[in-house]
This record gives C-alpha cells, structure tokens and sequence, in this order.
C-alpha cells in the first residue's frame, strides 16, 4: 500500500515541478524579449477587447512565435505559450494519475479519476 | 504608468498572493483580484483571467511541495474532485436560472460564519476512533509528519464530505469564487482531517476545479500575457516559499489567517450581491 502511493506521489510531484520549471521558462524567456522594446509604453488596461486580442486563439499564437512582425511579438506569444503550460499542468496531472492506477491495478481509483478527467473534458469542450 | 512598472507591480503583490493561496488552500484570488481592479484600475474580466491563473499557479506551485512531503492526500483530493468537477459543471448549467445577486448574500453570511468556526481550535490527535467504512475500502487515510512526530489520521462522513464537495463545486460554477474556502471547512470540520492536510489537499484540488473554466476564459480574451505571466511567476514564487513555511507553523496561526481571508471573501461576495440586486 505504501509502496504505491510513493509511486503516484512522486508521479504528481515531477509533473507539477516539469509543469513550474516550462511555465517560468517560456513566461520569463517571452518577458525578456517583450520587456525591453515594450517596458516604457503605456500600461492601460482599463477597456476590456474581448476575444479580438490574438491571446484567445491557438493558431494566432502560433503565429505569433513562428513568423512575428517584432521581436516583442514573438516575446508576447511565448510569454501566453507559458500561461498555457500552467493551465496544462493540471490536466496532465489527472492523466498521469489515472495511468499510475491502471498501471497499479487499482481500479476502483481507476474509475473515479476516469470520471474526473471526462469532467473535465465535457467542461473544456462544451463551454 | 509604464509596463515595466506595471509588471513589477503585479509581480511583487503576486508573492504575496502566492503565500497567502499556498497558506490557506484558498488560491490567492482574493490577493490578485483587488490589486488588479482597485489599484491599478484593470477591467474586472483580465482581472478575473489573472485570478484564475494565480488559482493555477497557486495549485500546482504549493502542491509539487505538498505532496512529496505528504501532506496532501492525494487520494482524498482525487475521490472528492468527482464531486467538485460534477457540481461546477451543474452550476454553470443552472447560472442563468438562479438569482445569483441572492445567492450570493446568503452564501456570504454562510463563510462568514464558517470564518468564525474555523479560527475556534479542535482537537486534532487520535482521532482514529471513527473511520467511514466507505473510507476503509478506498484507503483514505493517511499519515503526515510533525515537529512532535508522526500523526496518523482517518477520514469520518466521508459521505457528508462528498456532498459538501458537490455545493463547493456548484457554488464555484454558479458565483465563480469562494469554493476553496468550502474545500477546507469540509475537510477539517465534517471530515475530520487535520488542518493542515486540509488546506494542503485544498491547494492540490484547487487547480483541477479552475481549469474546468479555463478554455472559456482563453477563448473570451480574458487571459492577457502582460498580465498574466507577472501573476505566474509571482504566484508560483509565493506559493512555493508558503509551502516550506506552512509545515513550521503552529495550527493556531494558519486558523487565525484562514478565517480572516475567509472573512474578507465573504464580505466581498455580500457587497457584490448586494450591488448586483440594487
């Protein structure tokens, strides 16, 4: 019993930490490419865009990276490339949680975190 | 002001929202939030993008920590994320049905009681005696470490528990803020778990239930580089420092700052109702 737990423990654990370390990595490289260039504009945020802004979609994000306008482009499309990562983390948590029950044949958690993860996916896709 | 200035703004108040979110197993929104919209004047959407990342960041920052040493119960966490993910999908079906101005009044007066309930001390060693048989065959119990040694814990109403989860969830999906304050009064009040499992599982639990709405809010724009990757990496630097702090503090201390954060979501949300039904 013991056993196990230290095998899905650590699995959380070192996908959390890969989760930070990505996130920081791509936030900071894309804030010291934006920064310079960008640092002494004015900040306002005050009038809300909507999904208009390139940050809502993949492809424009994509874009961003791989054929930028400017170096602060690219910078803004790694910077939200790191938001993203964040956002993945938690998700690989739960997939990898799951492959550690199957893999520990412990179905009855298998089963819970099945259901957990098709939460999850029905709110990511509906909404 | 200038965007440098702006960035280093948001970084620094973001340690400290990390701290607090890693603390009290509440996320850090309640930091972020308000400095975003009072102080520095952001549209309440970006602000609310912001804070559901730093309820990400706080998550997965305080957790790496949490649960290598233990102290999350990864097992609880996972059993009650069914029932926090299903009544976060329920409420969104039902927000547009329910006066939520209403709701959240009442559900303010709610936290502001649990506030007061959870500061009150509870005997928190040997509490072996009552273990759900539910809990048994899932294994829900647990041990985690102490300066004064090892202590060993069980889960009791693990039913009740899960029912709470439900409401946490719903109230999540139907008002958008204050379920991580339900997570921990559920844990530590109904389940019996000792407080600092409780916040820790809360933190490890937190990040799950925030993404359930993260697409939408990447999809509406509300999520900003500019913004948002100060709170992160603010977040993540505060929420790790917490983590190695919150295993040295006395119980009675982290009770304390969980119920004046819990206070002051309460308020926020009463204000809020009380403004929308005006």
């Amino acid at each position: 019993m013991k056993t196990q737990d230290a095998a899905l423990t650590k699995t959380i654990s070192a996908t959390l930490r890969i989760g930070i370390v990505l996130a920081i990595g791509f936030g900071m490289l894309g804030c010291m490419l934006y920064l310079p260039s960008k640092g002494n504009a004015h900040a306002s945020f005050h009038h809300f865009q909507g999904a208009q802004v390139p940050f809502a979609s993949l492809h424009a994000i994509q874009t961003m990276v791989t054929k930028p306008a400017s170096i602060a482009e690219r910078g803004f499309g790694l910077a939200e490339i790191g938001v993203l990562l964040l956002m993945a983390t938690p998700i690989m948590r739960v997939i990898l949680s799951l492959v550690n029950f199957v893999r520990e044949r412990d179905i009855l958690f298998a089963c819970i975190t099945t259901f957990v993860l098709a939460a999850l996916a029905c709110s990511l896709m509906t909404r | 002001m200038n965007l440098f200035l702006f960035t280093g703004i948001v970084l620094l108040s973001s340690v400290g929202a990390g701290l607090v979110g890693a603390l009290t197993g509440l996320g850090g929104g309640i930091v972020v939030t308000p400095v975003l919209t009072l102080l520095l004047g952001v549209d309440i959407r970006y602000a609310i993008g912001a804070s559901l990342v730093s309820v990400i960041a706080t998550s997965s920052g305080a957790a790496a920590a949490y649960v290598r040493d233990g102290l999350s119960n990864v097992r609880i966490g996972i059993f009650l994320e069914v029932a926090t993910t299903l009544g976060a999908i329920c409420g969104a079906l039902i927000s547009r049905k329910v006066p939520t101005s209403l709701l959240a009044i009442i559900f303010g007066v709610v936290l502001l009681h649990s506030a007061w309930q959870a500061s009150q001390a509870r005997v928190e060693t040997s509490v072996v005696a009552s273990q759900g048989a539910f809990a048994k065959r899932l294994r829900l119990g647990g041990t985690y470490r102490t300066e004064d040694g090892q202590v060993d814990y069980t889960v009791s109403r693990e039913g009740a528990g899960l029912g709470l989860m439900y409401l946490a969830g719903l109230i999540s999906g139907l008002l958008g803020i204050g379920s991580g304050a339900l997570k921990v009064i559920a844990m530590d009040r109904v389940m019996g778990l000792p407080f600092k499992v409780s916040t820790a599982t809360s933190s490890f639990m937190i990040g799950v239930t925030a993404v359930a709405s993260a697409a939408i809010y990447f999809k509406r724009g509300y999520i900003l580089p500019q913004m948002a990757v100060p709170v992160m990496i603010g977040v993540l630097a505060g929420s790790m420092l917490g983590a190695r702090l919150l295993p040295r503090l006395p119980v009675k201390v982290l009770r304390m700052i969980f119920a004046i954060v819990v206070a002051l979501i309460a308020l926020q949300m009463m204000v809020k109702g009380i403004q929308e039904s005006l």
